[in-house]
């Protein structure tokens, strides 16, 4: 700059002088005569054949005036009406789009502000969908040369709607986009009949230059050629097309445009108008009949008329097999806005796309719509596509990408759910998940059992398990038991451990019995919030009728529930999870563990106990506190921990996982608890154990291994998944209930 | 066209069952009615042949539990629920039912009555039949699959052996379902809540119900244990010596 130049300014010379000589510059002759260095000519000459067509013979350059159309002033007006009509060009077929971002990019420079910046936005959106193909690029090449340098061209033709590829000599005459499609068409003189015929470029699939030259007739106008008979003169008949736009709005909007040259119009008494029009191949007009859906009806031709009813058809079909789901643009836009207006529902607008949802879910890579894509198909207004997918189903709701978005979107209890929900509405539920929630509605549990048994599993206790209705009086715990701790023969064992836990530890405690319902925190999570509702409500009258100074469950997801969810109906009560509760009396407990027991024993965080809820250190002190117990942790642990595959609604759809997964996340965890002991152990430094090297190691290959488990989901999941693992047959699964209970010798 | 699901209401068989103190029937002091299931596949069927100029009325003897039956199958997509009403305390049999169903079914002259083709209380045959009988309607049972088209209906009838019959009904018929052609849909508890506020359920009293014709019960009991096998212990030795000589007192040897 300091030499006199401005850069700008350079690089326009060095354009001209390109431009002034036939022959060509060396590098050291644009040098003397730019009076800077060659390596700033090297970097200009870089520069600017990016934007001109710069050719290299030998070592001479040059700009052929043949290869570029130079720089034009233009008015205000004018500079409007270019900035349209490039608005337009942005919308154009992809395959165009290099040498239209190149062109757009150059005229920008000719406009004033804002016209240039907003250019430059819709080119770089242009170029990230930039396609490379180079084979296209090349015949656009070929016949852009053949029509500017008068030379015939070879080409092979696809004829429309066949697979009949057909050679023609053409000598091109000019190019005109699609009147009602997004093609671009080249008219020329062919060969074989000697008159005017309009070729599809992307029908052109192979062009060759000839080395014949013609000369264009004098007089050949486009605009008239196309005026009397748009498209295919010398080709086959025309055929007249006759629609009906019988609403008015719809009818003003067709008569705004000229859509065919030639075309014709008669208005209708009510405000309708009729559109004639005579094309070569009117299944070229279908693309266009059809995006004016049932405001247009087709007269003539019959053939034209039968193809549109069909597709009419075939639509109605498909909305039956669908359901009544949502499709249109609106209704993902509804969805979307609805979403939003949830709790937290503001930062779904600040969803990155950074994937990490879609990383850490267990079945993540089953899905062919996980969290992200599901946000960017809203985004795209595409979202019936995604409600198409039965992979949301794949869902456990473990929580782990909520946890991990860096955007902190509530996607499992807001988007993955609410995308459930959307499916129950329509009825779009897997078989298995069906029974399962009919049970819940008919029996308040899951697994369909009667009612009436709830309280069934106090029967093999030689002490009384007081109901709340006999005891008529206030109590300092109502235990809310759960689906599965009362039903399930394997977890029965859980909760009859839970039983004596309490009894030997004196507490005050009561059951709702048959009163109680399911807590219906799983049957939330698989989108059935009105059964929630119920269920909710049906507790919240039972809870109503007693006095009690708190809630204490076994249940995960009871206690979530009762927890979190509850409160929003109106039923509002202090709960605590049993392994708070028995961490809160360890000094009770502690001395009465007296029995070792000798296990490596890999404690396994339930996800709606430590993700959601935060409680992690409970139930190891409690692991801790049994002599023996040497605590280990697997792979996936506390925040990070891996969901057992139950929640969600996972605990019903076992068969629908397990055909598109042919694995179970259970089995996953049981593998993990076989190799846990690799880490250091965790704990607070005073109670870490000193390391005992070798001979620690050759202990672990032999001692007990046990997982820990505090969800009524996980006993029978991981021990069904323990007889499936090869080399687990010896993995025993034990509840924290269980061990502590083992451990006082009961 | 005019499509009329009759459905029936029996024991669900989940609950614990109790003889009543006569010893003749169920105590119905505890007893919990569910939608038959051939019943609930009759308006699944009903469902599927739905466009829009059909017409779908569910009738639901008057129990207590019909409402919650009425309103999940308006949620499903029946455009009228109708509840026969009176004398259903104590429960009625086929002959009764079909009785009280002659009126509504004059009243509604539907071109098509679906009913499933058996109920497990059913002891002496089915609705279906007996309805068709009183009305003087054609009948088929067991089908599996119908389509209609201009008056007549094309029903797949289904035959022991896994074979199936293609037969044409004229209308109005009465029909007995085995199994719709798609398993019965879910719908959503907020959709049937949504029924319980807007639908109306008419209640259609049928005055005193007639049983005529059926089985009277002598004694109605829970399946009795006979005589229980015996376990052999000790070792696989000792078992098989111990097995040898009960086959031989059984004079089987």
């Amino acid at each position: 700059m300091s030499r006199g130049l401005s850069k700008a300014t350079r690089l326009q010379r060095l354009e001209s002088l390109l431009g002034s000589s036939p022959e060509g510059y060396t590098v050291r002759q644009l040098a003397e005569r730019l009076g800077v260095h060659r390596t700033t000519v090297w970097r200009d000459l870089n520069e600017i054949s990016c934007e001109v067509p710069v050719r290299q013979d030998g070592n001479l350059y040059l700009i052929d005036p043949k290869d570029y159309v130079s720089s034009v002033r233009l008015s205000r007006s004018e500079s409007l009406i270019l900035y349209l009509a490039l608005r337009r060009l942005v919308r154009w077929p992809s395959h165009l789009s290099s040498p239209l971002a190149l062109a757009l990019q150059k005229l920008a420079r000719t406009l004033r502000e804002p016209s240039a910046s907003q250019l430059v936005g819709s080119l770089q959106s242009l170029q990230q969908h930039m396609p490379t193909d180079p084979e296209r690029a090349r015949i656009w090449e070929t016949l852009i040369q053949a029509w500017l340098e008068r030379i015939s061209v070879r080409i092979s033709y696809l004829e429309f709607g066949s697979t009949v590829v057909c050679e023609h000599e053409i000598q091109p005459h000019f190019f005109e986009p699609g009147l009602l499609t997004q093609g671009v068409f080249l008219v020329g003189s062919c060969s074989c009949h000697q008159a005017l015929k309009t070729f599809s470029v992307d029908r052109i699939i192979e062009a060759v230059l000839t080395t014949h030259r013609f000369e264009r007739p004098d007089g050949l106008a486009p605009d008239t050629i196309l005026e009397s008979q748009w498209v295919d003169p010398g080709g086959g008949e025309l055929t007249e097309v006759h629609l009906r736009f019988r609403d008015p709005a719809t009818a003003q909007r067709v008569r705004h445009t000229v859509w065919i040259p030639g075309e014709r119009i008669e208005d209708l008494p009510d405000g309708g108008i009729d559109w004639i029009a005579r094309v070569p191949d009117v299944f070229e007009l279908l693309p266009w009949i059809r995006g004016w859906g049932p405001d247009c009806e087709v007269f003539e031709p019959a053939e034209l008329q039968e193809k549109t009813s069909e597709m009419e058809q075939s639509r109605g079909d498909v909305i039956m097999t669908m359901g009544e789901l949502p499709q249109t643009a609106a209704e993902s836009d509804a969805f979307y806005a609805d979403l939003q207006r949830s709790s937290d529902g503001d930062r779904y607008r600040r969803c990155l796309q950074c994937g990490s949802c879609s990383g850490i879910c267990p079945h993540g890579f089953l899905m062919d719509y996980p969290p992200r894509r599901i946000l960017a198909a809203l985004r795209a207004q595409s979202f019936g596509e995604a409600l198409q997918s039965d992979g949301v189903w794949m869902c456990v709701a473990c929580y782990a990408c909520s946890a991990v978005c860096p955007a902190m979107i509530p996607l499992t209890e807001g988007l993955m759910t609410r995308v459930k929900q959307e499916l129950v509405q329509t009825g779009r539920v897997p078989s298995e998940l069906q029974d399962a929630l009919e049970n819940s509605q008919r029996y308040g549990n899951p697994l369909g059992k009667p009612q009436r048994q709830r309280g069934a599993w106090t029967k093999s206790l030689e002490f009384p398990v007081p109901l709340m209705s006999q005891l008529g009086r206030p109590v300092d715990i109502l235990w809310f038991v759960g689906d599965y701790a009362s039903y399930h023969p394997r977890v029965q064992v859980v909760t009859i451990a839970l039983a004596r836990l309490f009894h030997l530890l004196d507490v005050d405690f009561a059951i709702l019995g048959p009163e109680e319902c399911s807590d219906g925190d799983s049957q939330r999570l698989a989108g059935e919030h009105g059964l929630f509702e119920v269920l909710a409500e049906k507790n919240g009258q039972a809870f109503k009728k007693y006095q009690f100074g708190e809630i204490l469950t076994s249940d995960p997801h009871a206690y979530n529930a009762i927890k979190n969810e509850y409160p929003e109906l109106g039923v509002s009560y202090p709960v605590r999870h049993v392994v708070e509760y028995f961490a809160e009396r360890l000094d009770d407990l502690s001395p009465r563990l007296t029995h070792e027991i000798e296990a490596l024993v890999a404690y396994h965080d339930p996800c709606y106990l430590g993700r959601v809820n935060g409680i992690y250190e409970e139930p190891r002190a409690l692991l801790r506190a049994i002599p023996g117990v040497e605590l280990v942790e697997m792979s996936h642990t506390r925040s990070n921990s891996l969901c057992c595959g139950g929640g969600g609604g996972g605990m019903w759809l076992d068969g629908f996982q397990w055909e598109k997964a042919g694995v179970r996340l259970s089995e996953w965890r049981v593998r993990e608890a076989m190799a846990a002991g690799g880490l250091e152990t965790i704990g607070p430094p005073a109670q870490a154990k000193p390391k005992r090297g070798k001979r620690h190691e050759e202990k672990r290959e032999l001692q007990d291994r046990i997982l820990a488990v505090a969800c009524p989901y996980e006993a029978p999941r991981f021990e069904d998944a323990a007889k499936t693992v090869d080399g687990a047959g010896g993995l025993a699964v034990r509840d924290v209930a269980e061990l502590l209970l083992e451990s006082i010798g009961q | 066209m005019k499509i009329m699901v009759a459905v029936k209401l029996v024991p669900d068989l989940v609950e614990n069952l109790e003889i009543a103190p006569g010893g003749t029937g169920l105590d119905r002091t505890y007893l919990r009615l569910i939608l038959s299931e051939p019943d609930e596949h009759a308006l699944e069927q009903a469902l599927l042949l739905k466009d829009e100029s059909t017409d779908i009325t569910v009738v639901a003897p008057g129990f207590e539990e019909a409402d919650d039956v009425l309103f999940t199958a308006a949620a499903k997509g029946a455009d009228r629920l109708v509840k026969l009403t009176d004398g259903f305390q104590e429960g009625c049999n086929c002959h009764a039912l079909a009785r009280a169903l002659r009126g509504i079914t004059s009243e509604i002259q539907p071109d098509l009555i679906l009913t499933g083709v058996q109920a497990h209380d059913d002891l002496d045959g089915s609705l279906g039949p007996l309805l068709a009988g009183l009305l003087n309607l054609p009948y088929v049972g067991n089908v599996a699959g119908l389509s209609i088209t201009e008056g007549k209906a094309t029903a797949r009838k289904e035959y022991s052996g896994g074979l199936i019959g293609e037969m044409e009904i004229g209308l109005p018929a009465v029909i007995g379902i085995v199994a719709a052609e798609a398993p019965p849909r879910y719908v959503a508890v907020s959709k049937v809540r949504q029924m319980v506020k807007s639908a109306t359920l008419e209640p259609y009293p049928v005055g005193d119900l007639d049983p005529g014709g059926g089985i009277e019960l002598d004694r109605m009991y829970k399946p009795e244990s006979v005589e229980r096998a015996t376990m052999i212990e000790g070792t696989a030795e000792e078992i098989a010596v111990r097995l040898i000589e009960v086959l031989k007192e059984l004079d089987v040897l």
